[in-house]
């Protein structure tokens, strides 16, 4: 079993009997014990948990359960309460933090039959694109140590990346699954808002926060799908869908297409060059397939960014209020007050980005600038989503890039946050409509991955899958390793 | 010995912290913050943040540009457009007012910095 294994191959090989969960997670734990230190891509590593939930997974097997992903490694983001092992959003704030319960995700993974061996590292509280605002330090992209491998997912993409692990769960707020799968060439989804239960996922934006997978192929992103989606009466914005496809994807795998698609290609992402080589290369691909393009327009994208910096940052400064030393988490020492408490618990505690941001939240949700700020942001919100709604009525799926360039150097931007958000330039449009969005391998730049990003209608999930597993079946971006040739 | 009992009940307990904060976020906001200006100090007591002046002299940098970024976003003409809170425009589900949890406070303040019979505590609030 190669250590860059589809979870689809090994759990044929689980099946077959060539190997064990035991063998195969012990393989993952030595593995990342060798690797992680030059990437620090995993927070928490849990090998006596993993073993035992492997070794039960065996039984299982062994006693005829036949569900593909039973015995199957892989790793949480750990922004996933899991009850008994550290929980710490990448932040200070929380690094003694134990949950009480585990998150909807965590019970279902473990439900069907998954080993989880770790949790990964990520920008605090899930705010940033470069996995530089973790307190648990900085995560190296695979392909090049000295580059970020982005975020806030970072740790989840850059384990799969370096082969560490073949699939991990990761959170997209505005970016945060897809960018850094890009980053790091994997395949990365974030599903439809309410898709996923937000139930014991840390909150950073509640109105945008969903989960999803990240794996090395489209084959695989169903297959986690299939387990991490489903309605959750704990989650008040979950979704009640039909997700009977979703069950049969997990046992058949994803069909081929039926007919070609109508892509369209919306003019306002396509004005950075560095991106172009790698997707008109795609393009010409998926023209082979038989796929007609056409040109379309998302007026309001540029407007996108600034909402959502309103948005995000508001639903932050409130979401992250609950933090005061008080119940969980950091305190102080020798607090002198109860304002004392808190003001120190949470200066200390929280980083810098996450200050900035929960400021700027306080400052816009202010009176006197709650309608010039917040309100007028949600107004555009409803113009970009509406944008969306146009343009899918004249075509199936929209392509585009995911990120504005490919993995950056680490202190690059760090000095500058408003050109660290501009990483977010394509990702955030997708977030605000609450749409589903995938970032696919599509080539190289510089040596380093890019991704194609293909965005859908509310809860189309199956046609990003379908196509990538089409493109996927046809070129071997996603097969490339970090020292391959590019 | 700084710190002290509230006397509440847990559940109560929370409400209280919770409400005391948003509503001095919410309601409590000084006028003194005016267009072009950004007060960093008053802001950060509102957020219950303790920040230093050379902490404040950052902030207040990087707020202004994160805040000119922001405001490009006025040149949009919104007349007559409804605000989207929901990204799929649904509404929030509602679920029968009954209990579905008992509370469980050993286990839940396991997590904790400090308890007692209880109770979370903190420093004296009332003398």
């Amino acid at each position: 079993m190669s250590e860059f294994s589809s979870l689809r191959e090994m759990s044929t090989g689980l099946a077959k009997g060539d190997f064990s969960s035991v063998e195969l997670t012990q393989e993952h734990l030595s593995r990342i014990q060798k690797a992680d230190p030059s990437i620090n891509s995993f927070i928490t590593v849990n090998p006596e948990n993993a073993l035992a939930h492997a070794a039960q997974a065996d039984q299982q097997r062994a006693a005829g359960d036949q569900r593909p992903t039973v015995g199957l490694p892989f790793a949480h983001k750990d922004i996933f309460c899991t009850s008994g092992v550290l929980t710490t959003a990448g932040s200070k704030m929380l690094s003694n933090f134990i949950a009480p319960y585990d998150a909807t995700v965590v019970t279902k993974m473990a439900e069907a039959g998954m080993v989880s061996v770790g949790k990964t590292n990520m920008d605090e509280f899930a705010m940033g694109s470069s996995n530089e605002n973790s307190f648990f330090g900085p995560v190296s992209n695979p392909w090049n140590t000295d580059c970020v491998p982005g975020g806030s997912s970072g740790g989840s993409a850059a384990a799969v990346a370096a082969g560490l692990v073949a699939a991990a769960t990761g959170t997209d707020t505005g970016g945060s699954i897809r960018q850094p799968a890009a980053l790091c060439g994997i395949t990365g989804l974030k599903p439809t808002y309410g898709r996923v239960s937000r139930y014991g996922m840390i909150a950073f934006a509640s109105s945008l926060d969903q989960a999803g997978p990240m794996t090395r192929d489209a084959e695989d992103a169903a297959l986690m799908l299939s387990v991490m989606a489903g309605f959750d009466h704990r989650d008040s914005t979950s979704a009640q869908r039909d997700d009977s496809w979703l069950a049969e994807l997990a046992v058949k795998g994803i069909p081929e297409l039926d007919q070609p698609l109508t892509i369209g290609l919306p003019d306002e992402y396509f004005r950075t060059s560095e991106h172009m080589d790698a997707l008109e290369m795609a393009k010409a691909e998926l023209q082979k397939l038989g796929h007609t393009f056409k040109h379309v327009s998302l007026p309001h994208t540029e407007s996108a960014i600034p909402v959502y910096y309103v948005l995000a940052s508001a639903e932050a400064s409130t979401n992250l209020s609950r933090y005061d030393g008080v119940r969980f988490g950091h305190r102080c020492e020798n607090p002198q007050s109860l304002q004392d408490l808190y003001e120190r618990s949470r200066e200390e505690g929280f980083g810098q980005e996450v200050k900035r941001r929960i400021l700027t939240g306080t400052y816009t949700l202010s009176v006197g600038y709650f309608d010039a700020y917040y309100l007028k942001a949600q107004k555009i919100r409803r113009l970009i989503a509406q944008d969306f709604t146009n343009v899918f009525a004249e075509v199936d799926l929209v392509l585009a890039p995911t990120a504005p360039t490919p993995a950056f150097k680490k202190n690059q931007l760090t000095d500058d946050p408003v050109a660290m958000y501009q990483q977010d330039l394509y990702t955030v449009p997708t977030s605000l409509a609450g749409l589903p969005a995938m970032s696919v391998p599509c080539g190289f730049s510089q040596g380093l991955p890019m991704g194609m990003q293909l965005i859908a209608p509310a809860f189309r999930e199956d046609l990003p899958l379908m196509l990538a597993a089409q493109f996927q079946r046809h070129t071997d971006w996603h097969r490339r390793r970090p020292g391959d040739a590019s | 010995m700084i710190e002290s009992l509230i006397r509440q009940q847990q559940s109560s307990n929370n409400r209280f912290t919770i409400t005391f904060f948003h509503q001095s976020l919410i309601f409590n906001m000084s006028q003194e913050i005016s267009a072009g200006t950004i007060d960093v100090a008053h802001l950060a007591g509102l957020a219950r943040l303790a920040l230093d002046e050379d902490a404040q002299a950052q902030v207040s940098d990087d707020l202004k540009s994160i805040m000119a970024v922001i405001d490009a976003m006025q040149a949009i003409n919104t007349d007559g457009v409804e605000p989207l809170s929901h990204p799929l425009d649904a509404s929030a589900r509602l679920r029968a007012d009954v209990v579905t949890e008992s509370p469980d406070p050993e286990h839940f303040q396991q997590t904790a910095p400090s308890t007692g019979d209880h109770y979370y505590l903190v420093p004296r609030v009332v003398e």
